[in-house]
């Protein structure tokens, strides 16, 4: 137990220091290898807890397929600290109508499965009771990967696609900022 | 001492040989890949030190470490020097999930199964942990290549991401339909499927197969696919501001990258260390293993010596537009079958699926070839050229005037434009 603590507490240290790197290092290729650096502490977070599967994934995905596309686009367009470029023009009536009237069905649908009690009860029937030690739980499903695919289509949908709601808003973000102005 | 003790020294000893291993089978490919290539091309290759040249990698090895390892001025210091270690450490720890042999032939008690040939163990994400691994190596070249200060560098780094990121996905994919077939993540039990199953996923997959083959060869960068060492385009891409011992640390991981991709062949497709029910000779296990691995690694040589080097708008039309398609029409076919087919039939379907399709292609491709190697007069100038070339503008050519009829001696020179 012992040698988990002091594990926890260096890579927390890590963990925080390549965090810092990745805001305060002036040039970006150097704030991209501190956000890897960042990701596989976090792997190995993952780890510690014994999540083998999500550990793997997080490798794989993030360092492995995400940041590299970030150092191929950075390392070739060498970004040096250009000025950005001038406001999107603004939106149309029937979009902001259309935006606002979907996110009040999206977080209506949220709040009742969240004050309705279905999700706690998911989540508690994929994820054991807190009381039980996780090794014999995840020993009952049959091992490390099949207790999170349980975990993750019985009782986590509900986190699992509010994430996916977090990220369709980050592309979108994304295409806004990076569009460039209309000529008009 | 503990079995959590246990287990720590044996890993660090298996550790250690598999190191040792790997670094020595990396010196002599080199050897085998000169004299297999000389052969090829009706040359000798190296033959002066030691018997056969045996001794060749030693001197190579020598000289290495003792020629200057240059910097360039322009050059990111720190991480030029840690990129090459980078392409080393993650080649090198990729290998660690490759099962050499079962459990079982080295007894079945705790000792014993710490002491199981393979580094890491039985993990039960070993596929996985190799995948995530494997795709780290691009690091290594786009850092070294952008370190380097050097445009030719950074191109052939940018190639080499791009040209990695693009395959891995066709890798996935092709092994995903085999990992249907095995339903396990872990390297052993793909192996105790096969013996199970009593069919290789080679028969079971073969148009997986074909397609991890084809992708992996361009993963690890050799020839046809090492787009990034282009000479006559790049100079050595990624390598060219690297010498001495840090140059031989790039190419000791493209080596052992090529030894793990074949080791994962075998194993995922092969049946690992086994033949059948038979798991290794005199009770040594990794025999069958090193076989099938040596057989392999013959073949990338034979690609190399064989194949021209592909262009590069091509590579990625191929791997996107022809690989990634039959990747995944092959992992739905495959769910299909592992869903309707009965457990002791689905390899045989799968064997029909496989040789089907790739029959098909190579009828489609043959048509095609056909079509485009045909001789056709073109309108304008009246001259016969395959329907492939007609778009090339015709350059005046310097050849004494051709007489008599026929596909080749048709060709009149056109009048200068």
């Amino acid at each position: 137990m012992i040698g988990t603590t002091i594990a926890f507490y260096v890579l927390a240290a890590a963990t925080l220091l390549s965090g810092a790197g990745v805001v305060l290092f002036r040039d970006a290729v150097y704030s991209m290898l501190s956000l890897i650096c960042n990701l596989l502490c976090l792997a190995l977070f993952f780890l510690l807890l014994g999540g083998l599967f999500i550990a793997t994934i997080q490798v794989l995905i993030y360092a492995g397929a995400v940041m590299v596309l970030f150092l191929f686009v950075v390392t070739m367009l060498a970004p040096d600290a250009q000025a950005a470029g001038t406001p999107a023009p603004g939106r149309q009536i029937w979009q902001w109508g259309a935006g606002t009237g979907l996110a009040v069905i999206l977080a209506g649908s949220l709040i009742v499965a969240l004050t309705s009690g279905a999700v706690a009860r998911d989540a508690r029937a994929a994820g054991g009771d807190p009381g039980n030690g996780l090794a014999e739980h995840v020993a009952s499903l049959g091992g490390n990967v099949e207790a999170f695919g349980y975990a993750l289509f019985h009782g986590f949908s509900f986190p699992f696609e509010v994430t996916s709601a977090l990220l369709v808003v980050a592309v979108l973000g994304a295409v806004v900022l990076g569009r460039r102005a209309s000529r008009s | 001492m503990s079995t959590l003790a246990w287990q720590i020294v044996a890993t660090i000893v298996k550790g250690g040989i598999a190191i040792f291993a790997l670094l020595t089978a990396f010196a002599y490919m080199t050897l085998v890949e000169r004299r297999v290539v000389a052969r090829m091309q009706s040359r000798l290759g190296p033959n002066r030190v030691g018997p056969f040249g045996l001794l060749q990698p030693l001197a190579d090895a020598l000289k290495m470490a003792f020629k200057e390892q240059f910097v360039p001025a322009r050059a990111r210091l720190l991480v030029f020097l840690i990129a090459p270690c980078v392409s080393v450490f993650v080649a090198l720890s990729a290998f660690a999930v490759i099962p050499l042999g079962d459990t079982l032939t080295w007894g079945s008690g705790p000792i014993a199964k710490a002491w199981a040939p393979s580094v890491a163990g039985t993990l039960n994400v070993g596929l996985l942990y190799l995948l995530a691994i494997s795709s780290l190596a691009v690091y290594g070249i786009v850092l070294g290549g952008w370190s380097s200060g050097n445009r030719y560098s950074l191109l052939g780094a940018l190639r080499s991401a791009a040209q990695m990121v693009s395959y891995e996905v066709s890798i996935g994919l092709s092994l995903a339909g085999a990992l249907m077939f095995a339903g396990t993540l872990s390297m052993v039990g793909i192996v105790h499927e096969q013996v199970h199953l009593g069919i290789w996923f080679v028969l079971a997959q073969p148009l997986g197969f074909v397609l991890y083959g084809i992708a992996a060869v361009a993963e690890v960068n050799r020839a046809p696919f090492d787009l990034p060492e282009a000479e006559q385009e790049l100079v050595a891409g990624y390598l060219t501001e690297f010498s001495g011992l840090r140059w031989s640390l790039y190419q000791m991981s493209e080596y052992i990258n090529m030894i793990t991709v074949s080791s994962l062949a075998a194993t995922v497709y092969f049946g690992g260390w086994t033949i059948g029910a038979n798991s290794g000779i005199l009770g040594v296990p990794f025999v069958w293993y090193v076989i099938k691995v040596f057989i392999f690694l013959f073949v990338f040589i034979w690609l190399r010596a064989t194949l021209p080097r592909i262009r590069y708008d091509r590579l990625m039309r191929f791997g996107w537009q022809v690989l990634l398609p039959l990747a995944v029409a092959n992992l739905v076919a495959t769910a299909i079958i592992v869903t309707l087919v009965p457990t002791a039939a689905q390899g045989w379907v799968g064997l029909l699926w496989g040789v089907g399709v790739m029959l098909i292609g190579t009828l489609v491709y043959a048509m095609r070839r056909r079509r485009m190697t045909r001789a056709v007069p073109v309108a304008k100038s009246g001259v016969a050229l395959p329907d492939s070339v007609r778009l090339v503008r015709i350059e005046p050519t310097v050849l004494p005037a051709p007489s008599g009829r026929g596909v080749g001696g048709d060709v009149r020179i056109p009048p200068r434009s």
